[in-house]
């Protein structure tokens, strides 16, 4: 869905490269932990920027669960799981009121 | 499932549409690769096997990050814990909603573990006939075309049987050729024989004519030259002769 308006991925999709002029690398795993407040304020919140991350996001995910041969239950599993766990945070509000007990210590 | 369904829709889906097409917004970025190099052109191959999963939907990487720690059964003291501790403090509510959830997902688990492997040598059995297929097409062109090739390589064999024949034919009207120039020499040394040797007979001829005619001339002037009285005594003599030699013998 972003990967359709904001870039075309999958077919073998590339690493990212860091854009910046300073050594900060683009992955969150080769980040150095002295490097680790810089490189989270170096983010742009630019919609731009933001649907591009989604877009690799998305393309990093079916690249890795959905464009193979032999896929598996991980692209449904997870499905279901996100559902189930997004749904009862959206609900949780009225769920409170249904308690079992009232201090939980 | 459609895992098969989605797997090879997705992956059409998503390789049919080319690159030029996906702009929408005339602000769309810079870093838009073209496929231009060589690579792109390669026909991509799928990988085997997706990225593993526990539980159906936890990534077996996150398992992996904490072998070296907590060892195998780690990642799942921390799920237990995480889930009491949910439960204790009624982060998650138990309620009704929980056993819906549990039939539900009991029911789907059963249903894949009983009919997925059916369904899924279906779908392979379909795709591998698609293939299969598409392969068939393909190599009957590439024996049509290499046919083709096969008789045009014998056409050219022929034509070299060709010029050989050309050489045998040349070969024949030499051997021709000189055998006709060989009856010309030898009817040329014929001719010249016989030439000679009508000479050789001319002068033979000539030289027994003339002594047939100088013995002839000589002979009969001796007889002319004999008179009639010296015959009467040659032939006296004749008889004394022959008188004698009778009364001898």
């Amino acid at each position: 869905m972003f990967c359709t308006v904001f870039c075309i991925h999958p077919r073998g999709y590339v690493k990212p490269v860091s854009n910046m002029a300073d050594k900060l690398p683009a992955r969150l795993s080769e980040v150095r932990l002295g490097q680790l407040p810089k490189w989270i304020t170096s983010c742009s919140l630019a919609p731009k920027n933001v649907g591009a991350a989604f877009g690799r996001a998305h393309s990093k995910f079916v690249l890795k669960y959905v464009n193979v041969k032999r896929g598996s239950i991980a692209p449904v599993g997870m499905f279901i799981a996100v559902y189930i766990g997004v749904s009862y945070f959206w609900r949780y509000g009225e769920t409170k009121h249904e308690r079992n007990r009232v201090y939980h210590w | 499932m459609f895992r098969r369904v989605v797997c090879s829709t997705g992956a059409l889906a998503l390789r049919a549409r080319p690159a030029y097409m996906a702009r929408v917004s005339a602000a769309a970025m810079p870093s838009m690769t073209f496929h231009t190099s060589s690579k792109d052109l390669m026909p991509y191959k799928m990988p085997e096997e997706g990225g593993k999963v526990r539980l159906g939907f936890i990534p077996e990487e996150w398992f992996t990050f904490f072998y070296n720690k907590t060892g195998v059964t780690g990642p799942y003291m921390f799920g237990t814990g995480l889930i009491l501790y949910l439960i204790n403090k009624e982060i998650y509510v138990v309620s009704h909603e929980l056993l819906h959830g549990a039939l539900i997902i009991g029911l789907l688990v059963y249903g894949v573990k009983k009919f997925g492997p059916a369904y899924t040598a279906y779908a392979d059995k379909t795709i591998n006939d698609q293939i299969e297929q598409t392969y068939d097409v393909k190599n009957a062109q590439v024996d049509a075309l290499q046919q083709s090739i096969d008789a045009e390589k014998k056409e050219q064999w022929r034509l070299d049987g060709r010029n050989m024949l050309f050489d045998a034919r040349k070969e024949n009207i030499a051997m021709q050729i000189e055998t006709a120039y060989r009856e010309r020499l030898h009817t040329v040394a014929a001719d010249v024989k016989k030439k000679m040797d009508y000479h050789i007979e001319v002068e033979n001829v000539k030289r027994r004519v003339q002594q047939e005619h100088m013995v002839e001339w000589i002979q009969k002037n001796v007889i002319q030259s004999i008179t009639p009285q010296q015959e009467k005594e040659n032939i006296a003599q004749c008889i004394r002769d022959l008188k004698t030699l009778s009364a001898r013998a």
